[in-house]
């Protein structure tokens, strides 16, 4: 019996063990699947559009993008349109001529999107992609996948300068301490979208707009400064009409309830500490000691003369900088950019000063001041403006003051435009090293100065500058695209000595209508400094320029310099520009040296 | 003797007890989503009294099912259901009448609650096995017999309390037993109640009576008569989304109550779901000794009363329900980042500290209803159907509703038992009933108003006409009902049948077989008091069609003795079943259309295994098999593709259920036993069943066939695998304790029908994240509980004393989810939108009786 028993439980658990796999899998209805075909990221896209205006994405050949939504319709601010990025960071709109009811994609969803027969290109500036309107065969529906929901989205940081840049197009973007130039009005009027002007302390600016159907159109714009999360759009009219819009998800987007910048001229400014005149003085403030005159904003600039109805008037008026810590730093300089004329002594008239103890709003004569010592240079137009750099090594540490004085008389008033004043680490370009014969490896570091190389700017507006540690140009500035030729040369360097010599750019270049042919590089054994290189014998080595898809990624170029071997040359790059496209170069560093392989 | 306690049918049926919830369902708020939605599920109060009975260990001993025993002791805590049958599929019958519901064919245990004292002569029959008054269901029959001369002579009194369903309970019984004069009588009376239950917002109060008596005419004929009846009135609480339980920190949150000031200021609590019932039954028998071999009983009944429950319902004003899923904050939070107007921050964070802190928000504000009301100042032209009549008062724009369903039932039962020999007896009956049920609902509360405009608030109509599409009856049109008024619906729901069966049971040598078959013929229809705006004429007003429904139905067994201790046993059944009533019509509420393709549904099972019953030892192994098919699931919600309220109908539903179960009691010393029972069963869908939508007040069908994918899918709602392993120790002095620890497993959620549709993949891609969330089916956590039972019996002069204590969940654990189940609402494009619905497994809970008998 016992055995028996013994036999009954081992039949119960075979019985058991068996019907463990009696269930199989769950049915489930037929899933649509997304043939996602060649897989493209948003980067890839952009850089096709580098080379063409538009290409269309095949109806009948499969591809798709997977990226993060960064914006969305849904309080209707954004019209039918979702913008997306990539892993890298590329961005661009998402367009569809039906209403995003159809892209059941929010912000926050990581997704893979069809691109069959859809059109990639640029609208009104935009870059986007335009997906197949309802309605149109083969598949009217958009195909989407979200393969996660209620991803953290990282707004961008970014700055007002980097957009009107156009660094950041499409992006969602988190700008700090900003605000609204007049925030007595609401996000939108009531009948029709509008446009309202943001502004940082740094005096840059762009424009918010708002569509009458978002849902906060009629809320009122808030009063301070803070931090802006948007996303950057792009509107063109025209060639010469553009506008850097930038639009607000909705307003828990918006945090700007802080002192704006005209109440805040207290706070200690770190470096670097920039101030653009283009629009207000920022955190600048004038004082007038004497005369009626005073500066004003003119001419997108900071503008003091004494010279009113051809009568010269005596004045004494200062623009005085908030404080700024010159702390943290070895050196320190100032940088005045500025068309000055009409001066009869014009370092006695203008004078860039700087004081330790100065209180913000009081007369500065009451305070002690030292007087930089920097050239100031009468301009000969209205087009030319010059900077001067001096040193502020002798503050270093401490919390200073740094103002501009004006002086004039009954006798004679000069007029002084300042563009910009930037206080930054570093040393001021010392004059006369540039002349000198430069030995190899002859290395140059952009960061804080041009140190040997010189400019020369043979047309258009815009020139080279320092920025981002980088030698700088771009002929794009104000949403506008302008025509420009400027060069960026070497002292002369001894290559008689060298078999084999390569120089090295690393540069970051961006947004060329063809970067290559945009970008030159010369090489002349005749040319004299400060002079129009166009005067002059330049022989062009082909150089493989390439554009980089964001503005972190540095790439290198190599040129082969071994022709020039046993002569004394000056290396040039070149920068050339349209009213049609103007692209962005930022170059690092220069490096000309002898190949030790000695190919 | 023979003692099979109440205890072992309530056990296995309790989680049904509370389907008078079900008389709720397909009305309450538009969105009923669940005909087995609990409200105070967990402890039913005669499964709880039925476990302070007087002999644990009596019971054990007298039950001829170990495993059935142990599991429906302590496993139906969790709502496991034996063989996955629930109570539709097992008859419970008293005196020979069923007690189902013809409706709905489940039983409801709260028509006789309170009188468990009276209830104890009960025989179960287990699943197929063979019964003496009935041919059963597929999970059993429970047969139940108050013959007077059957209790033995005795009073005895009885107080309870408890911290579960209710607090206290109070028990009289007085039994004659035969009297000299032929006359036997039983009378019983009980009250429960308690101010407060478990969950805040919920009471109890019920009273009991019985009175049977029973007169010996001579030794072949008796008459008896059996009056009883429960009137019992409640608040219960109803699953809600865990969202509600994380704010509120709170696992017995009751979302049906709230605070209401009285007219001196003071504030009260006031339930808006409170269950009234009181449906008192009529029996007459007559006993009929033929003579030594043949036994003929025969029971006629009337069975009449109301059976109701209260829900609020409102029109042209927001949803007040506290939980309602635009109330919560999610909602707020869901329009915050969809970047509404008018939602910041800062006000989603001041919403939730208010959700949570202001119980005028996350309970029912009564005063906000009432000021509503009384700001509601509205004139019907033509109102009660006649013209010029114009009425002007305060139109409530929140009422109280009654619905009821109110029964008037008879019949006759009549049982012929035939010894023909020591080895073959044969049983037979006919039972015949017609039943009757009024449903409707009326006003119970205007909550300040003067009147409601008793239209159908989701159809279309323009200002100030209210359309023929609005009329909820066009025979009484622009209906101004006031408190006590039917309005909405009324119709009566007529079922009527005739069942024959026969059984045989043949015992020779070791082999104890039977055979047993029925024929049923049921007829239903249906017939509309009201003639709706949207169904006009004969399609909601009359007769319905008649459904007749001829079935039948065979099972046979046999058990085999391979020695005194030793058996084997087998049994197989089939068996066709009609389709309950609100299976086999579209929308009874509303129109008389029947269901497309309506057919009987078809039951198989099969089981067997092994038993031990040695003096020491009884076991019990078994393998069961369960095949339906043709099933019906009828539910009507909001369905959120369409926005509007449907009917959701599916006919051909094939399921399996198999498993084993193992039972065993111990005895290892005179005083210790131990005892385990256990299954490891699945009952799964096997096929992928059509469904046909139908909007609520539209006669086009929304979907006609479209195929669910159900294929493979557990049928959910209990644990699958179980478990219960216990220690008794009985003192020689009349003292008892015993200690079980249960465990609970592989319990998953009865899956959306709707989520797994054609439909609801039509705009999804494969690796679509939403994929999942609609299609997977969700797990709860496995559990594990410890009961603690004791006992102690003593006796003073001629009285008997007993005292019992229940406790369980001795380690108090409030996280284990009693019940879970996927909203039929849903959003294909957001599922995160309309999450589950969960309730939680009471903390610890005691049960405390003291009995004296004489």
């Amino acid at each position: 019996m016992k055995k028996f028993r013994y036999i009954v439980m081992a039949v119960t658990a075979a019985v058991v063990l068996a019907f463990v796999s009696c269930k199989k899998d769950n049915e489930k209805p037929s899933i649509n699947v997304m043939d996602e075909g060649e897989k493209w990221s948003v980067s890839a896209i952009l850089d096709s559009l580098g080379k063409v205006e538009t290409f269309l994405f095949d109806e009948y050949e499969p591809a798709s993008v997977d990226a993060y939504v960064i914006g969305d319709e849904r309080t209707g601010n954004i019209y039918r349109t979702i913008y997306i990025r990539d892993e890298k960071g590329g961005c661009i709109a998402v367009y569809r001529n039906s209403g995003t009811e159809d892209f059941q994609a929010h912000a926050g969803d990581y997704i893979t999107l069809d691109l069959s027969g859809a059109v990639a290109g640029y609208y009104n500036g935009l870059p986007q992609i335009q997906l197949p309107a309802a309605g149109v065969e083969p598949d009217p529906n958009v195909r989407i996948i979200i393969r996660q929901r209620n991803v953290d989205i990282i707004p961008t940081p970014a700055t007002l300068k980097e957009v009107n840049e156009g660094k950041h197009l499409c992006d969602l973007v988190k700008l700090s301490d900003v605000q609204f130039s007049d925030p007595n009005h609401t996000y939108a009027e009531y009948e029709s979208s509008s446009d309202r002007g943001i502004e940082d302390c740094s005096g840059y600016s762009a424009v918010v707009r708002t569509s009458n159907y978002a849902t906060f159109a009629s809320d009122s714009l808030p009063k301070g400064k803070g931090d802006l999360v948007c996303v950057v759009s792009l509107y063109k009219k025209s060639e010469s009409n553009k506008t850097w819009q930038m639009l607000i998800r909705n307003t828990s987007d918006v945090n700007m309830n802080g002192p704006r910048c005209e109440d805040e001229g207290e706070t200690v400014k770190e470096l670097p500490y920039n101030q653009s005149f283009s629009t207000t003085f920022g955190t600048y403030k004038p004082y007038d000691c004497l005369g009626a005159q005073t500066w004003e904003i003119d001419y997108s600039t900071a503008k003091m003369t004494g010279y009113v109805d051809n009568t010269n008037y005596a004045n004494e008026d200062w623009l005085i900088s908030s404080q700024v810590a010159l702390t943290g730093v070895e050196n320190a300089k100032v940088c005045i950019n500025y068309i000055a004329r009409y001066f009869q002594n014009i370092n006695n008239d203008i004078s860039l000063m700087v004081s330790r103890d100065y209180v913000s709003g009081t007369d500065p004569k009451e305070y002690d001041w030292t007087k930089l010592d920097v050239e100031f240079v009468n301009g000969s137009d209205w087009n030319t403006f010059i900077t001067s750099e001096v040193s502020l090594n002798d503050f270093v540490g401490d919390t200073v003051v740094v103002a501009v004085r004006y002086l004039s008389t009954e006798v004679k008033a000069g007029t002084i435009e300042v563009k910009y004043i930037e206080i930054c680490e570093g040393e001021p370009a010392e004059p006369g090293t540039s002349d000198e014969l430069q030995e190899l490896p002859y290395e140059q570091d952009f960061s804080y100065s041009f140190g040997t190389y010189d400019t020369y700017d043979v047309f258009g507006d815009e020139y080279w500058t320092i920025d981002y540690h980088t030698a700088k140009m771009t002929g794009y500035v104000g949403n506008t695209n302008h025509a420009n030729d400027d060069w960026l040369l070497s002292s002369s360097v001894n290559l008689k000595d060298a078999a084999s010599v390569t120089a090295e750019i690393t540069y970051i270049g961006r947004y060329f209508a063809n970067i290559k042919n945009d970008m030159h590089i010369f090489v002349s054994d005749d040319y004299e400094r400060g002079k129009n290189p166009n005067d002059y014998t330049w022989t062009e080595i082909s150089g493989q320029w390439s554009e980089s898809s964001d503005w972190n990624t540095f790439k290198t170029l190599t040129v082969d310099l071994s022709a020039f071997a046993g002569k004394e040359v000056v290396f040039a790059v070149e920068y050339t520009s349209t009213d049609i496209k103007a692209g962005t170069i930022e170059i690092k560093s220069i490096v000309i040296k002898e190949n030790e392989t000695g190919k | 003797m023979k003692r099979i306690l109440l205890l072992v049918a309530v056990s296995i049926l309790c989680v049904n007890a509370f389907s008078q919830e079900e008389v709720t369902v397909n009305d309450t708020l538009k969105e009923q989503e669940n005909t087995i939605m609990p409200a105070v599920v967990l402890f039913d109060t005669d499964f709880d009294e039925v476990n302070n009975t007087t002999d644990v260990s009596g019971f054990l001993q007298s039950s001829r099912d170990v495993f059935s025993s142990i599991a429906a002791y302590n496993l139906s805590n969790r709502r496991f259901r034996i063989r996955s049958f629930d109570s539709k599929y097992t008859d419970v019958m008293i005196n020979g009448i069923l007690m189902n519901d013809p409706e709905t064919g489940r039983p409801y245990y709260s028509n006789w609650g309170g009188l468990n004292d009276v209830m104890r002569l009960t025989t179960i029959t287990m699943n197929t096995g063979m019964a003496e008054v009935g041919f059963g269901g597929m999970g059993g029959l429970t047969a139940i017999s108050t013959r007077a001369s059957l209790y033995r002579k005795q009073v005895s009194v009885g107080y309870a309390n408890s911290n579960r369903s209710y607090n206290n309970r109070l028990m009289v019984t007085a039994s004659t037993g035969m009297m000299d004069d032929g006359w036997a009588f039983t009378v019983s009376a009980s009250r429960r109640w308690s101010l407060k239950g478990y969950q805040d917002g919920t009471w109890y109060d019920a009273y009991s009576y019985f009175l049977t008596g029973e007169k010996k005419i001579n030794d072949r004929h008796s008459l008896g008569f059996t009056i009883l009846g429960a009137p019992s009135s409640r608040a219960g609480g109803s699953p809600v989304v865990q969202e509600c339980y994380d704010l509120l920190d709170d696992n017995y949150y009751n979302p049906n109550w709230g605070w209401q000031t009285d007219t001196d200021g003071s504030r009260f609590k006031r339930a808006a779901r409170v269950s009234n019932y009181h449906q008192p039954m009529f029996q007459l028998q007559h006993y009929f000794k033929i003579n030594d071999k043949m036994q003929l009983n025969t029971t006629a009944y009337y069975w009449m009363g109301r059976s109701g429950s209260t829900s609020l319902e409102w029109n042209e004003g927001p949803d007040p329900r506290p939980d309602y899923y635009r109330n919560l904050p999610s909602y707020y939070l869901y329009k915050l980042e969809s970047g509404a107007d008018g939602y910041t921050w800062d006000g989603y964070e001041a919403y939730l500290n208010e959700w949570v802190n202001n119980s005028d928000l996350h309970q029912i504000n009564w005063d906000e209803l009432y000021a509503a009301n009384s700001r509601h100042l509205m004139t019907v032209h033509d109102a009660n159907g006649i013209t010029g009549n114009t009425v002007t008062g305060l139109a409530s724009k929140y009422i109280v509703e009654e619905r009821r369903q109110d029964k008037n039932m008879g019949g006759i039962a009549t049982s012929f038992k035939y010894d023909v020999n020591p080895r073959l007896h044969i049983n037979a009956g006919l039972m015949g009933n017609v039943s009757k049920t009024n449903y409707y609902k009326l006003i119970a509360d205007l909550l300040g108003g003067d009147y409601y405009l008793d239209i159908d608030k989701y159809a279309d109509g323009e200002t100030f006409i209210v359309s023929d599409a609005q009329q909820t009856n066009l025979r009484n049109k622009n209906h101004i009902a006031r408190k006590g008024d039917v309005f909405g619906y009324d119709y009566v729901a007529n079922v009527n049948k005739i069942n024959l069966w026969a059984q045989a049971n043949y015992i020779v040598s070791r082999f104890d077989a039977y055979l047993a078959a029925q024929g049923d013929f049921v007829n239903m229809y249906r017939k509309g008091n009201y003639e709706n705006g949207h169904f006009q004429g004969n399609l909601s007003y009359g007769d319905s069609e008649k459904l007749n429904f001829l079935t039948f139905g065979v099972k046979s067994g046999t058990h085999y003795a391979i020695d005194g201790r030793n058996y084997l046993f087998a049994n197989i059944a089939y068996r066709h079943q009609a389709p309950d009533f609100r299976s086999a019509f579209v929308s009874p509420k509303v129109r008389n259309t029947v269901v497309d393709n309506l057919t009987t549904e078809k039951l198989f099972t099969v089981d067997g295994g092994y038993e031990l019953r040695a003096p020491n030892v009884k076991a019990r192994v078994s393998y069961y098999l369960v095949n339906s098919s043709d099933m019906n699931w009828n539910r009507s919600f909001y369905y959120e593709e369409k926005g509007v309220f449907v009917n959701y109908l599916m006919n051909d539903i094939k399921k399996l259920a198999h498993g084993v179960e193992v039972g065993a009691d111990l005895k290892m010393t005179p005083t210790l036993t131990a005892q385990f029972a256990g299954s490891i069963g699945e009952e799964f869908y096997t096929n992928n069943p059509r469904v046909n939508v139908y909007e609520d007040n539209n006669a086009e069908p929304i979907y006609q066939n479209e195929k669910v994918y159900l294929k493979n899918y557990y049928v959910g709602e209990m644990p699958q695998t179980v478990g219960s392993l216990g220690l008794k120790y009985n003192a020689p002095k009349n003292w008892w304790i015993s200690l079980n620890g249960n465990y609970f497993g592989r319990y998953y959620m009865a899956v959306n029908p709707c989520n797994h549709t054609a439909s609801a993949m039509a705009g999804l891609y494969e690796g679509d994240a939403r994929i999942d969330q609609l299609l997977e089916q969700k797990k709860l956590d496995d559990a594990f509980t410890l009961d603690f039972y004791g006992g102690i019996s003593w006796h003073i002069k001629e009285y008997y004393f007993l005292l019992n204590v229940s406790i369980n969940n001795l380690l108090n654990k409030k996280d284990i989810t009693l019940y879970g189940y996927e909203q039929l609402r849903s959003d294909y494009a957001e599922p995160e939108r309309f999450p589950e619905k969960y309730s939680y497994l009471y903390g610890i809970n005691y049960f405390i009786s003291l009995t004296i008998r004489r």
